[in-house]
């Protein structure tokens, strides 16, 4: 995530402004102390897999970081049995424990480490922040916002992936069902006397159409002919949601450049395959979610408002 | 332009849709790739193609294209004729090559 002071980046800022670094640290810490070994730092990160060992004195206070490139060092120079108090980092980078989500994302970005030690106000070492850490608040945070706050639909607008209208009902309904090519496009021409019969305006009803169709072709020509086409209209507004079983789309971004596709040449000769099909859904729909992966079923939804000719 | 003069320039005979051939079309297109066809989406078009599969009838259906000109005297299946006489689609078919039938028609002064 940029911290540029754009107006997105401070809408998302303050989604978790609720967050500081005592809600997002690990409180299990694996410290040292200064006289242990440096060998004793290798054992504990490696049996506990961690990239950094805070050292702490007789009061739990930081003194000091040894990592995972100190160790190479120490290994290298054959200075294993040496106190850590001899190769650790002492001016350590850390975190307060009420310091804000923001500035401990520019803390991440400002010093590249993994890992920064959490501490209270007299220095004593509470806790650890990697960036794991981070991204499960995050995550964590998100789920909070999504179950119990109004903000969501602000926030999470961008987020809202699919419409949450076809878990219960689909005012239109097909199951594509294609061997070879010849009934590919029933669905979309169905999908088209469908519109029409609800009114809807005939420009919009024909980038609806256009788009369903090359969508079933995708899945007739890319996804063994299975697949389903429905739709909701009402309220000025189409949505389509057609779906496949796979194998899925392995690089979105390519398969949305015109000129692009995996087809074959049976399919360039039925006129189809020629990489036009997501551009043209992407040019036609007033909004599209794709959501696949490489073995992985294809979610396709585009909406279209009728307002917008 | 009408279709009755779309079948006399380019010496075309009407396989689907005989009593439309009074039919006004306004600009033609000319293409094997349908995905083209689709990206181009303006009404009142003849589509030109020398392809005769069934996605020729279904992609002027979306795009409400009244009419397709096929070239090279290229014989219309039986069920793509049927899926054009029920979607309500003309069906012309020439013997001129796709690069003769479109410099005649566009001589003519049906535009792209």
């Amino acid at each position: 995530m940029s911290l540029e002071r754009s107006v997105e980046a401070l809408r998302y800022l303050e989604l978790f402004s609720n967050l500081d670094a005592s809600g997002i640290m690990s409180t299990t810490v694996h410290a040292l102390h200064p006289e242990d070994r440096v060998a004793a730092a290798r054992i504990l990160m490696r049996e506990k897999s961690i990239s950094g060992v805070p050292i702490v004195d007789a009061d739990f206070r930081l003194v000091g970081l040894i990592s995972v490139s100190k160790i190479i060092e120490a290994l290298a120079d054959g200075r294993l049995a040496d106190s850590v108090d001899s190769v650790m980092v002492r001016d350590v980078i850390s975190l307060h424990a009420h310091d804000t989500f923001e500035t401990i994302l520019s803390c991440f970005q400002r010093f590249k480490f993994g890992r920064f030690p959490v501490v209270e106000e007299d220095g004593k070492l509470v806790g650890m922040i990697t960036d794991t850490d981070v991204l499960s608040a995050i995550i964590r945070s998100f789920y909070s916002v999504y179950v119990h706050d109004q903000r969501r639909t602000m926030t999470l607008g961008s987020f809202s992936a699919l419409s949450k209208e076809f878990e219960n009902s689909a005012d239109f309904v097909y199951d594509i069902s294609c061997i070879g090519l010849e009934n590919a496009g029933e669905g979309s021409a169905r999908l088209k006397v469908f519109l029409q019969t609800k009114g809807f305006g005939e420009s919009v009803v024909r980038r609806a159409s256009v788009c369903a169709y090359e969508a079933e072709m995708n899945v007739c020509i890319h996804a063994g002919g299975q697949g389903s086409l429905r739709a909701i209209a009402r309220n000025g507004e189409i949505i389509v949601r057609v779906e496949d079983e796979g194998p899925g789309i392995e690089n979105i971004d390519l398969a949305m450049k015109e000129g692009w596709s995996t087809a074959t040449d049976a399919i360039r000769e039925m006129g189809f395959g020629a990489g036009m099909g997501l551009a043209n859904i992407r040019r036609f729909s007033d909004h599209l979610v794709i959501i696949s992966g490489k073995d992985k079923p294809t979610k396709l939804e585009m909406i279209f408002l009728a307002g917008k000719e | 332009m009408k279709l009755t003069e779309v079948l006399e320039i380019t010496g075309a005979t009407c396989v689907v849709g005989e009593q439309l051939a009074d039919i006004e079309v306004h600009h033609a297109f000319a293409s094997d790739l349908m995905s083209d066809v689709l990206a181009m989406s303006r009404p009142d078009t003849l589509l030109i193609t020398g392809l005769t599969t069934p996605q020729i009838i279904r992609t002027a259906q979306m795009l409400d294209l009244p009419a397709i000109l096929v070239v090279r005297g290229k014989d219309v299946p039986q069920y793509v004729a049927d899926l054009a006489r029920t979607t309500g689609i003309v069906v012309l078919t020439t013997h001129d090559i796709m690069y003769v039938a479109s410099g005649k028609l566009y001589a003519r002064g049906l535009s792209g």
